[in-house]
């Protein structure tokens, strides 16, 4: 004979199944509010202020909503992403020209009030010297004019006028390929000079 | 009370694919391209001794060359900048050969006065062509833990009979949803 089922029996029976359709419902509301919400950066994305909400978000950290291959080409869109593009590339030129002034300004300092290390300042600066003066550098047939290399106890400063800025820059890369370990980390500012020459210093932290 | 079991495992499965739904991890990115696709000679002096296999871009000439070799990165989707640049050297001389490079980052920023902070190192490539030598700048060792800016390049002294392999850029993105 069968026992009849008890109300009490059902009670745990109908919690779980509630629960189990809150916890469905819950899902579906929020996969579909993801779905909106990649609607919505479609439609708006002429718009140029929604660009640079998305630009931010991206480098927020959050992933960027899949591109939609069927979409027609959107010159305003394109326009937008280009002024975002160039807004967040002229911060982070002015950001980094501030952190180089900076480094220079320090690197100055560190230079000024560096006590002589005569032993090893003699052996750097022949050292700096010998490159500068190499045959790969040599070649290229760029001329210093009145160079001078200046070493204290950990920094050195190398600088140099040269006939113009472009041949300024020329030394200068080849100059800094060469050094190597002699010279890990150096702080190299180009001045172009009212005549048209120019003037290098490099200030280089040796070790 | 099986079908107790079976609310009870749906239940499980369907909390599981909520928890799912938002999630965030920081994923390492790399991308890497033969010399070819990044190098060029430093000078138009240099093109004549440089040449630019398929693998390495090497220097047959009989004396040194530079260099200078640029890296792309997904700036839309890089969080910190570059992690670390460099390449790979190899040496079809006879005898072992140092290799120096500086590390920049940045871009121009115009006429006047400009002022650029210069990474440099060497590495030694041993002779015979088979070990390759890697000259890596990275955000760590070098840059004392600052984000590097996303735009990089290196340029490099190679001598006689050196080339520059593969080269990588490192980066990471933050992959949440």
């Amino acid at each position: 004979m069968n026992k009849p089922a008890s109300s009490s029996g059902r009670g745990p029976l109908l919690a779980v199944a509630l629960l189990g359709l809150l916890i469905l419902g819950a899902t579906a509301y929020r996969w579909l509010d993801s779905a909106q919400e990649g609607s919505d950066t479609q439609t708006t994305a002429s718009d140029s202020s929604s660009v640079e909400i998305e630009s931010e978000r991206r480098n927020a950290g959050s992933r960027a909503q899949p591109r939609d291959t069927n979409a027609l080409p959107d010159g305003a869109r394109n326009q937008a992403r280009i002024a975002a593009l160039t807004a967040k590339r002229r911060q982070s030129a002015e950001a980094m020209v501030k952190q180089n002034q900076a480094a220079r300004e320090a690197a100055i300092q560190a230079f000024r009030n560096e006590r002589v290390d005569a032993a090893w300042a003699g052996v750097h600066e022949s050292k700096l010297s010998g490159i500068a003066g190499s045959d790969a550098i040599a070649g290229t047939r760029i001329q210093p004019r009145d160079s001078d290399i200046s070493c204290k106890s950990r920094t050195c400063l190398v600088q140099a006028n040269f006939a113009s800025r472009s041949e300024a820059e020329d030394w200068t890369l080849l100059f800094m390929s060469s050094v190597g370990d002699a010279l890990p980390t150096s702080v190299v500012t180009t001045n172009q000079n009212p005549d048209g020459s120019a003037r290098v210093e490099i200030y280089g932290t040796a070790r | 009370m099986k079908l107790v079991t079976s609310l009870a495992a749906v239940c499980v499965v369907a909390a599981a694919a909520t928890a799912g739904q938002a999630y965030a991890a920081i994923e390492d990115n790399q991308s890497a391209a033969n010399a070819a696709a990044r190098c060029n000679g430093a000078l138009p002096s240099f093109e004549g001794s440089l040449r630019k296999r398929p693998l390495a871009v090497i220097n047959e000439g009989t004396s040194t060359a530079f260099v200078t070799c640029a890296f792309e990165i997904d700036d839309e989707q890089a969080i910190n900048g570059a992690d670390y640049y460099g390449a790979y050297f190899i040496n079809k001389g006879a005898s072992a050969a140092t290799v120096t490079c500086t590390g920049v980052s940045g871009i121009e920023t115009g006429a006047g006065g400009a002022t650029v902070v210069m990474k440099s190192k060497s590495t030694v490539v041993p002779a015979g062509g088979t070990t390759q030598a890697p000259l890596f700048f990275d955000s760590v060792t070098d840059y004392g833990g600052a984000a590097i800016y996303p735009l990089t390049a290196i340029s490099c002294q190679l001598p006689p009979g050196v080339g520059v392999n593969d080269t990588y850029v490192g980066y990471q993105t933050n992959d949440a949803t």
